[in-house]
């Protein structure tokens, strides 16, 4: 069989790209240590979920190292705790890991803008971890289905600068 | 304002249709049936056969799979190849990695 010098070409060239873009998605989840949302926040109680040893009262608490904070968020209906009533607050420059639940029905947490974003399931424990760099304001919004008041579900995450952010006061 | 917008839409579209059978090309001998091996109208001599069956085969040349070099084709793939690569790189170094925070774990 005979392949036109061109089409030769061609193969290669459609080879190497695709190539090419396997290895950038390599690099990002390898070198740039970029992940999804995965399975590992394990079970909680499904109507009170503080009372389970894999969860704590809703708010923000230190990390396991510095810099690093653990933010615990209850989604209800039709509200964040904390997030709606009183927005999430964080310093820059910091890593944030979100561990959120359900106490009634499914509902959903997405920061607005960015692939922080997972399903909330009564029962269940979602934990993301993002790096906030810059000062910025986010809002949370359910994007699941809850009920008649799922469109008025929101909330906002404060991304503030570092000197604005008293550790004391704000983290339990 | 949308009647008028689709009348006049309708009417260019129309008149288009008619000026490209006006002036297009097709066979207008297609009705007779007789065989009319050497006529030709005004279009087909202008423009050349558009059909190798319309021509007798003792008038053909045939040409080697490699004699003819695409190159018009090949360089507009190289420009589509080299703006898909450059786009991929921009979209996913500048626009998803470095733009917020994205989930690490």
């Amino acid at each position: 069989m005979h392949v036109h010098r061109f089409e030769r070409i061609w193969l290669v060239g459609s080879l190497l790209l695709i190539a090419l873009f396997v290895a950038t998605v390599t690099y990002g989840a390898v070198g740039a240590g970029y992940g999804m949302v995965d399975a590992g926040g394990g079970q909680v109680d499904g109507t009170d979920p503080t009372a389970s040893e894999n969860f704590r009262e809703p708010g923000v608490y230190n990390g396991s190292e510095e810099g690093h904070y653990d933010v615990y968020v209850e989604t209800q209906r039709f509200l964040f705790v904390p997030g709606t009533n009183e927005p999430i607050r964080v310093p820059a420059n910091s890593t944030v890991t979100f561990h959120v639940t359900s106490s009634d029905v499914l509902h959903g947490f997405e920061v607005v803008g960015t692939n922080i974003n997972t399903m909330t399931v009564p029962g269940q424990k979602a934990m993301v971890t993002a790096e906030f760099d810059e000062p910025a304001e986010y809002g949370i919004v359910c994007n699941e289905y809850c009920g008649s008041g799922h469109h008025t579900m929101e909330g906002s995450l404060q991304v503030v600068p570092p000197s604005e952010f008293n550790e004391t006061s704000e983290v339990q | 304002m949308l009647l008028l917008t689709t009348a006049i839409g309708l009417g260019v579209t129309a008149g288009i249709l008619l000026l490209s059978y006006r002036f297009g090309w097709h066979d207008r001998s297609d009705t007779s049936f007789e065989s009319h091996g050497d006529e030709r109208t005004d279009t087909q001599r202008a423009a050349g056969v558009m059909y190798e069956s319309s021509v007798a085969e003792s008038e053909t040349e045939s040409v080697d799979h490699d004699a003819f070099d695409p190159v018009g084709t090949a360089t507009l793939l190289a420009l589509y190849f080299a703006v898909v690569s450059l786009t991929w790189l921009f979209m996913y170094f500048v626009e998803f990695l470095d733009n917020g925070p994205t989930v690490i774990g």
